[in-house]
């Protein structure tokens, strides 16, 4: 890809920023269409049929009116707030989010960095993002907010644990940090002989492994039923309250890409990444991103139908189910993969 | 240990049990309408806004009375005699002009109690409900078409009338007293023959009414219990005419 790209554009530096600009225009458009997606399953679960207007086709361009909204608002910053720290919080959120995607095998032919480290430092880099959080609710300088920020804090420390414990069990298997040799270890089909060869379907401890991750991902994208920070109905906006035009834009635009980010890496982890699910059939680099992205979506939509399910957890609820469900559950299933690992 | 796998199962169990049914009713047919386009079919005795067909209109006032929040104001303008107004469509004569008709939809009620009372069925319930206005002076209809001129006409007309009529009366009881003191210089004796005259004529006029009533007694009960049916009928049809005499 690399060399692709060498081959055709004429200075290194512009290599390197349109090789770290590709991503970026996947979660643009990704972006666009989730919130426009979002707000049609919203709709569609409560019996309604969301956003109809705008673009003909059942709304498709609502998004993107809205963004052209967005752009014509007022920047607003508090008088008594913090205004370095305030205006800096939302891109170092996005910041902390667009990194991350560096270690993320989009294809076969595409990676940010082949570091062998990538696990370790995809969790240290998602971290930024509680930080980022914790400053717009300082900075703001407002009771709403700054309970927000608090409960981020005590969330986002409690949910790296279980978080951290899954990851470490999938580790246990592939045994390399690198999540493109994760990913290439997945590819075939091997399990059972039909099944792709995938880790989810590579011990049945590995399922409850992929559940696990799943409801920590969601308490670490803030979504319900974890969506604490942002409960609009105890704490206006959380941390968003005085927030207005782009800046919060990117804090939206920020909580859509963690959740790509958080549905790609669980698709790296568990579900084959960019490998195709008919073994060599729809395979390759361009195919690969599809895949991944593709895979990802689905995981998106349950995220989506989830949050139009299920009601908000409390706090104490919140830290009741993590220190006291999630985290036993988590060891003790690390040290049944560890044995599984050990006897087959 | 227990308690927590049987709390977990439990959770898992109501999370799936919730999820299938957002998931059944992410395909159900939404309830949505899309208003501008598609509109629901009203339902047939709908009450949204008031209409009146002025041409029907006989200005007798009973919607005005009939109105709990007294949004309708009429103001008429008795016609002169030489003056022919028509009739409604339903056969009453009009003898008023009606210069105001103003129902103010802002203070309505939609109680419908105004239509029922009217004799000429003019003033109707309408399937209008797109009717939203800025200010709400915008919200006073005024239903009258006669034009300041005509209502002036009308108005003077009715004062020259009135003038007339009493000049003519003043006239009439002129000649009168004029009668009454020619009469003066003829004697008493010519008075009493003509109040004896009077008196006799009186009585034979009261005897010929005895006489026709009783042959409609007579009559009636030669036609027996069937003509009671045919009288009641009768009644019936006379109501009308009692609902119209207010506005006399």
């Amino acid at each position: 890809m690399q060399q692709f790209l060498e081959s055709y554009l004429p200075a290194a530096p512009l290599v390197v920023l349109v090789y770290a600009m590709i991503p970026l225009m996947i979660i643009l458009l990704y972006a666009l269409f989730a919130i426009w997606f979002e707000r049609k399953v919203a709709g569609h679960i409560q019996d309604r049929l969301g956003p109809m207007r705008v673009g003909g086709w059942h709304g498709w361009s609502q998004s993107i009116a809205d963004l052209l909204k967005i752009l014509q608002k007022e920047d607003i910053v508090p008088a008594k707030a913090d205004r370095f720290l305030f205006k800096l919080a939302p891109f170092i959120a996005f910041a902390a989010s667009y990194g991350a995607y560096a270690v993320i095998p989009l294809s076969s032919e595409y990676i940010g960095s082949m570091i062998d480290v990538g696990v370790f430092y995809f969790i240290a880099i998602t971290s930024l993002l509680s930080i980022s959080i914790i400053m717009a609710g300082w900075a703001s300088n407002n009771k709403w907010s700054l309970l927000g920020a608090m409960r981020t804090a005590a969330q986002t420390v409690s949910y790296e644990v279980p978080t951290v414990v899954t990851i470490l069990s999938v580790i246990v298997v592939t045994g390399t940090l690198n999540l493109m040799e994760v990913t290439e270890m997945q590819s075939g089909n091997t399990t059972l002989g039909f099944l792709p060869n995938w880790i989810i379907f590579h011990s049945p401890f590995m399922l409850l492994a992929f559940v696990l991750f799943f409801i920590a991902a969601l308490a670490e994208a803030h979504r319900v039923p974890f969506d604490l920070p942002e409960s609009e109905s105890e704490l206006v906006g959380g941390y968003q309250t005085e927030y207005s035009g782009m800046r919060w834009a990117v804090f939206m635009l920020t909580e859509y890409v963690d959740l790509l980010l958080l549905s790609l890496i669980g698709v790296v982890l568990f579900f084959g990444g960019w490998n195709s699910p008919f073994g060599s059939f729809m395979d390759g680099p361009v195919w690969g991103v599809f895949w991944s992205v593709s895979k990802a979506m689905v995981l998106v939509f349950v995220m989506m139908w989830l949050r139009w399910t299920l009601p908000r957890l409390r706090v104490d609820q919140l830290m009741n189910l993590c220190w006291k469900y999630l985290i036993p559950i988590c060891f003790v299933n690390l040290i049944l993969i560890a044995l599984w690992e050990m006897l087959f | 240990m227990v308690k927590l796998l049987n709390n977990t199962y439990t959770t898992f169990k109501t999370i799936f049990n919730g999820m299938g049914i957002t998931f059944r009713h992410l395909f159900k047919r939404s309830v949505t309408v899309q208003y501008p386009e598609v509109r629901d079919v009203l339902p047939e005795r709908v009450r949204l806004k008031l209409h009146v067909n002025i041409d029907d209109c006989i200005g007798c006032r009973l919607c005005e009375r009939a109105c709990p929040v007294e949004c309708i104001t009429i103001g008429t303008i008795k016609s002169t005699d030489d003056d022919d107004l028509g009739e409604t469509s339903t056969g009453h004569k009009k003898r008023l002009w009606v210069n105001q008709f103003d129902i103010d939809m802002a203070k309505c009620c939609y109680c419908e109690l105004c239509v029922h009372p009217c004799p000429t069925d003019c003033i109707t319930m309408v399937e209008d409900y797109e009717y939203s206005v800025y200010d709400r002076q915008d919200l006073l209809f005024g239903f009258s078409d006669m034009t300041p001129e005509q209502v002036n006409e009308a108005e003077e007309k009715l004062a020259k009338e009135a003038l007339e009529k009493k000049k003519k009366k003043e006239a009439a009881k002129l000649a009168k007293k004029k009668k009454a003191e020619s009469s003066e210089n003829q004697p008493a004796a010519d008075e009493d023959a003509e109040k004896a005259a009077k008196k006799a004529e009186r009585e034979a006029k009261r005897a010929a009414r005895r006489a026709e009533k009783e042959a409609e007694k007579a009559r009636k009960e030669a036609e027996g219990g069937a003509s009671d049916s045919g009288s009641t009928g009768a009644s019936d049809e006379s109501q009308p005419e009692n609902r119209q005499d207010p506005n006399e």
